[in-house]
């Protein structure tokens, strides 16, 4: 079972990828666009992806999700 | 060596890592699977971004980042005429500046933060490129300051033993004052003067890059 944590990581690693990827392209892109490419692109899906693992670590618990329990 | 092979071997294996980490999240439960996620995704790819940026600003600097927008062929044009009058040409054929920083050596400002503003004015001038209108007449935001001259010229023999740098009407304090422009004195004042490349003769380098006999 996935706990809330390790969703917000998988998340957090998909826009950290795609940050990455982004870069990667930006320096095959012989262009004096591919700057703006990366500052925007790149550094801002890395960021965002930075930003949610690090905001996750101090606001959601580890615990596992359970169903919460139905009160009588 | 540049450094982008490098960022971009980081990147791969960051990555590799990464979709690993997408696919079993479960594995940073526990101290050190914490530890890997941290260095995963934030330790890497900072670094990665840290060394994407300086490896853009490294690329910008270079003479075929600055002519590869259409705007500046004929200035690039210009690095080639084959006339001693022309400053800009013959700074670039005698090695003076590095060929391959030709533009970003005398076009920087040699201050506390100036290729900085350099890098900022660049971003604009791209910007202008692309999505804007690009005027018929480019000029320098300001003018031409000697403090750019006398980063290199200052001290060098050619420079301080000049005749032409210490006669009664251009005193050599007055020059490194700039009170008297290197460029707008009368002196040095044909620099990349776009508008005659029709009217002059082209050097033609050899393969070697060596100036032809």
């Amino acid at each position: 079972m996935i706990t809330p944590i390790e969703r917000r990581i998988r998340l957090a690693s998909l826009f950290v990828i795609a940050g990455l990827l982004v870069e990667a392209v930006s320096f095959f892109w012989k262009s004096p666009l591919s700057f703006f490419l990366f500052l925007f692109g790149a550094c801002g899906l890395a960021a965002a992806g930075i930003v949610l693992f690090l905001v996750s670590l101090i606001t959601v618990g580890g615990a596992p999700t359970q169903e919460p329990r139905k009160s009588s | 060596m540049p450094l982008w092979p490098f960022l971009v071997g980081l990147i791969g294996l960051t990555v590799v890592s990464l979709v690993y980490l997408a696919v079993r999240p479960d594995a940073t439960r526990g101290l050190a699977g914490k530890a890997y996620a941290f260095v995963l995704i934030f330790l890497a790819p900072a670094l990665a971004l840290f060394g994407g940026s300086q490896a853009h600003l490294e690329r910008s600097k270079s003479t075929e980042f600055c002519l590869s927008c259409h705007a500046m062929e004929p200035y690039g044009k210009s690095l080639f005429v084959d006339d001693k009058e022309f400053l800009a040409a013959q700074h670039y054929q005698n090695n003076r500046v590095p060929r391959d920083h030709a533009c970003y050596t005398c076009h920087t400002d040699y201050v506390m933060f100036g290729p900085v503003r350099s890098k900022l004015r660049g971003l604009r001038h791209v910007l202008v490129n692309y999505f804007g209108t690009v005027p018929d007449t480019i000029r320098l935001y300001s003018p031409f300051n000697n403090r750019e001259c006398l980063h290199c010229h200052l001290g060098s023999r050619s420079f301080e033993e000049s005749a032409g740098h210490k006669d009664e009407e251009t005193p050599m304090e007055a020059i490194k004052s700039g009170k008297v422009s290197c460029l707008e004195s009368g002196c040095h004042d044909v620099a990349h003067n776009v508008h005659e490349l029709a009217e002059v003769e082209f050097w033609k380098p050899t393969p070697s890059g060596k100036v032809p006999e």
